[in-house]
């Protein structure tokens, strides 16, 4: 006999119409999933490089990378599982018919990836440069295809990239909104499931995106820290964390208020979707979806002191309740029959027996979900996605730039700039600008009461100064040695680089790695 | 900024890539028919071959000719409005394509329309000579087991033997 | 004053602009534009069907597949015949035992025996694709795979088709589904091989009791033609706003 398609893993109770199956399956579940982990993971990167919250810079090549990763898989469920033709995906290249919710499919997923695509290239170009240059056989080969061509490394070049990378997280931002309230839009737009048809669908899809797409990012981040023995900062952490916690309470608020709207305008569907929500989909919703996956992880995260292990079981539970968020709209909202007088039930097919079920079941599931990791895996090694570890050097502690005053400075106007700009010492340059001295609060306090006095007068010279590559071991050295509370960081000319002060150290000591 | 420009290119080269496949895959006559872009885009070639769709169901002036006295017996019946093909199965191009066709004489085939349903229509009204009572028999208390052809004679819709 | 080439050229391109615009702007706002479309001339078929007098025999369901070759045996099919039970208790029992294939033979709403006595009302209502005027099936095929034809039958290209099943959720009625054997979407054609030739559908051509009538909307001889004009038919799920082509006698409120 021939069955027909949907037939093999559809329960049918009372009456449903003869055609009617479960035709979405748990791929279209994984879509969404999938595309949303991409958007929260860009957004993530792109707090970084658009608003400089610094302290996920430990996190924004990773979660960039990870998101074009995500990217290459997240329409695999359709092309490779879901669609009964799949040889024929290219026609929605061909003949687009932009009347149809998912006709822009093709168009906006390639746009979305170019974009990702060329921030990543944009920001790993010195690397990809470096690694043409040095590497031979296969892998240089590789990098000498990635430079497309150009090596220029020249400032000006640097700072173009830099430039463009910012621009390109910009506009990749309304761009993942965009995705996925397009993924949302495609089943709100679908009137005949109830459960589906709400203008709120593509905010609903959106924010249940980002709380899942940081969360994995969040989780991602701890696991792969521990992994390679790195230390996890903990402000990126909790850092993080706040992003998800208040991400969490919108969405919360979207999806509760769609299910509001709908049993106080009670339609004529609400008889057979209340029965649905509140009996046969009631303990995924309401436990795992909202209480597990929401109400429990913004209560974590909301409590004072977030550490490693609580953001990584709220992040897990977050990710948890997303992936049956989507399980229960996409498979709940065809549970209930276009009669309205029946249900069906989905039976995922576990051990496959034929095509349809291996196609359609479990065993395809776990590649979906394995090989964005194994994609990262393979992305890490040729452009790696942490930052190196090296030791802490004076450049990475220092303040840039600092503020000199010249040796001509009045001692009164000195006195001024210490007390204006809240600073303890400030280094004294010659009309060449090179480094002659320091002058530090005490000097200014002890120093002898006579008329006119200028810095030069009154300066500790010569100074004691060290290079930007000096290690945090030897500044260390120094202060301890010759007594001091600062040293200038010149560059090979003698002029003023920076100054590192002791509790710059101290902060290195204390953060290791983290320090940005 | 020269080398800025490079990832755009690749782009442009692969939307280029993919338009000329599109020439090539794309058939000729796929279009918005009546410049109905929303309703009408398609391959218009398709139309024909859902007009080529083969026919299996003949009518019975298929039948007509062959078949002449049968004709004649059930057109003249109660039966007149029931095809011969409904229970002696879609013609096709009988007698070439099947030679024989199968004949239901099943009491399930006779049920379909005899069996008695509380809510079915109890007179037929379908027939030129005006409305009847709609034959109702209950399927398990009326001689189960015969065929229904044992004592009926289908074409005449009356008993065997009668006139 | 003297005029440059390109002011010339911008000045003549915004009266055109401003000429068309309006003007077929206001064609478009036309009443007589809503009415000829209403009560146009146009080609176009359409269905009715007289629930009173199905008897739920099914033969146009056993027609139809074989016609159309749906494989006989499998739970789908672009036709099928709902039966309608409605107890004493209030209770309403909808059943379509495999799809009716086979016809209702036994007083035996979804497998339960029911006292004659104890049933207020029953009846049967056949179903099929309602070739809709705005078919949101059409509407949403990403491809093009499926369309209206000019005359108003909704088909399916079996070569086009990816198989994503948008049109099977996008429509109201349940008429879609996978073809079995070419695993593309597929629904009622209304027999569109042999509408097209000057015979009626198979399902038309098996009822014998004139509950299904195929013809063209427009033609003031056919029979369809006149029961829509002169007779209160109604619609499935008008709410949808589908505008579906398939017009009933016979409806009653529990019908869906």
């Amino acid at each position: 006999m021939t069955h027909a398609h949907g037939e093999l893993w559809t329960i049918k109770e009372l009456f449903t119409y003869p055609n009617e199956f479960i035709y979405w399956t748990v791929h279209i579940a994984v879509y969404p999933y999938l595309t949303g982990l991409v958007a929260g993971a860009f957004v993530l990167s792109s707090l970084y490089h658009v608003f400089g919250k610094k302290e996920l810079k430990p996190v924004a090549k990773f979660s960039l990378v990870f998101s074009f990763a995500l990217l290459i898989m997240a329409p695999q469920p359709l092309l490779l599982f879901h669609l009964t033709q799949p040889q024929r995906a290219f026609n929605v290249f061909f003949t687009p018919h932009f009347y149809s919710a998912i006709a822009a499919f093709g168009v906006v997923f390639s746009a979305y990836m170019a974009i990702v695509g060329a921030e990543i290239w944009f920001a790993y170009r010195p690397f990809i440069v470096e690694q043409a240059h040095g590497r031979k056989g296969i892998m240089g080969l590789l990098y000498k295809t990635m430079t497309l061509g150009s090596y220029d490394l020249s400032d000006k070049a640097l700072h173009t990239d830099e430039k463009i990378v910012k621009i390109l997280a910009a506009i990749g931002i309304p761009s993942a909104a965009f995705l996925h309230g397009y993924v949302g839009f495609i089943f709100g737009s679908v009137k005949t499931v109830a459960l589906w048809k709400t203008p709120l669908m593509p905010f609903i899809f959106l924010m249940s995106a980002i709380i899942s797409g940081v969360a994995l990012c969040i989780a991602t981040y701890i696991v792969g820290m521990k992994l390679f023995k790195r230390t996890i900062c903990p402000d990126t952490v909790r850092s993080m964390g706040k992003v998800l916690a208040g991400f969490i309470i919108i969405a919360f608020i979207l999806e509760s208020i769609d299910i509001v709207f709908h049993s106080y305008t009670a339609e004529e569907f609400w008889g057979i979707l209340s029965v649905v929500l509140f009996e046969r989909v009631a303990f995924d919703m309401f436990v795992v979806q909202w209480g597990l996956g929401m109400i429990v992880p913004l209560i974590m995260l909301l409590l004072p002191k977030v550490g490693t292990l609580r953001a990584f079981i709220a992040s897990a539970l977050v990710l948890n309740g997303v992936f049956v968020m989507r399980w229960n709209v996409v498979i709940g909202g065809q549970s209930m029959s276009k009669s309205f007088a029946g249900f069906m039930q989905y039976k995922m097919p576990i051990i496959p027996y034929n095509l349809e079920t291996l196609r359609e079941g479990l065993v395809a599931v776990i590649f979906l979900l394995v090989m964005p990791f194994v994609l990262l895996c393979i992305f890490n090694k040729i452009l790696p996605v942490f930052p190196k570890r090296k030791g802490i050097t004076a450049s990475d502690i220092m303040t840039h730039m600092p503020l000199t005053v010249t040796t001509k400075t009045p001692v009164e106007e000195v006195a001024d700039i210490l007390v204006s700009k809240n600073i303890s010492g400030v280094p004294v340059v010659d009309s060449n600008k090179k480094v002659v001295g320091v002058l530090s609060e005490s000097d200014v306090i002890f120093r002898k009461e006579a008329d006119s006095l200028t810095a030069k007068d009154i300066m500790t010279a010569p100074p004691v100064t060290a290079y930007a590559d000096t290690s945090l071991a030897e500044l260390r050295q120094i202060m301890a040695d010759k007594h001091i509370k600062r040293i200038i960081i010149t560059d090979k000319e003698g002029h003023a680089a920076g100054i590192v002060s002791r509790i710059d150290v101290v902060r290195a000591q204390e953060m290791g790695e983290c320090q940005n | 900024m020269s080398h800025a420009w490079r990832p755009l290119f690749v782009v442009i080269g692969l939307v280029a890539l993919i338009l000329v496949v599109r020439a090539i895959i794309v058939p000729a006559d796929f279009q918005a028919k009546n410049g109905d872009y929303k309703y009408q885009w398609h391959r218009v070639g398709n139309e024909e071959d859902w007009k080529n769709f083969k026919v299996k169901y003949q009518g019975r002036d298929y039948c007509k000719d062959c078949h002449s006295a049968q004709y004649g017996q059930a057109t003249s019946s109660k039966h007149a409005l029931v095809q011969c093909e409904n229970c002696h199965g879609p013609a096709i191009e009988h007698p070439v394509n099947p030679a024989k066709l199968t004949i239901d004489k099943s009491r399930e085939l006779c049920l379909r329309c005899h069996a008695k349903l509380p809510y079915r229509p109890a007179v037929y009204a379908g027939l030129p000579a005006g409305p009847i009572p709609l034959k109702m028999q209950d399927g398990e208390q009326h001689n189960p087991g015969i065929e229904c052809v044992t004592c009926h004679d289908v074409h005449r819709a009356g008993f065997k033997g009668g006139k | 004053m003297k005029l440059t080439r390109r002011e010339l050229l911008k000045m003549g391109f915004i009266s055109v602009a401003g000429t068309v615009i309006p003007l077929s702007a206001l064609e478009i706002l036309k009443p007589e534009a809503f009415a000829s479309l209403k009560h146009s001339k146009k080609k176009r078929w359409g269905f009715v069907v007289d629930a009173t007098k199905c008897v739920g025999c099914g033969m146009c369901v056993k027609a139809c597949k074989l016609e159309n070759e749906v494989p006989f045996e499998s739970n789908v099919s672009r036709t099928w015949v709902e039966r309608y039970v409605v107890t004493k208790d209030g209770d309403v029992i909808i059943d379509s035992p495999k799809e009716a294939r086979y016809g209702f033979i036994k007083n035996d709403p979804q497998g339960k025996k029911i006292k004659d006595e104890d049933i207020v009302k029953g009846f049967f209502v056949p179903k099929l694709c309602n070739q809709c005027d705005k078919p949101s099936c059409v509407q949403v095929c990403p491809v093009g795979a499926t369309y209206k034809t000019e005359d108003g039958v909704v088909l399916v290209d079996r070569t086009w088709c990816i198989g994503c099943g948008y049109c099977v959720q996008n429509c109201p009625y349940g008429a879609r589904f996978f073809h079995p054997v070419y695993n593309t979407a597929e629904k009622c054609t209304f027999c569109y091989h042999r509408i097209t030739k000057g015979m009626k559908a198979a399902c038309v051509d098996a009822c014998a009791f004139g509950a299904r009538k195929i013809g063209l909307i427009n033609d003031p001889q056919s029979e369809v033609h006149k029961i829509i004009n002169t007779e209160r038919v109604a619609v499935l799920k008008p709410e949808f706003g589908n505008e579906p082509q398939v017009f009933y006698i016979g409806l009653d409120h529990i019908v869906r």
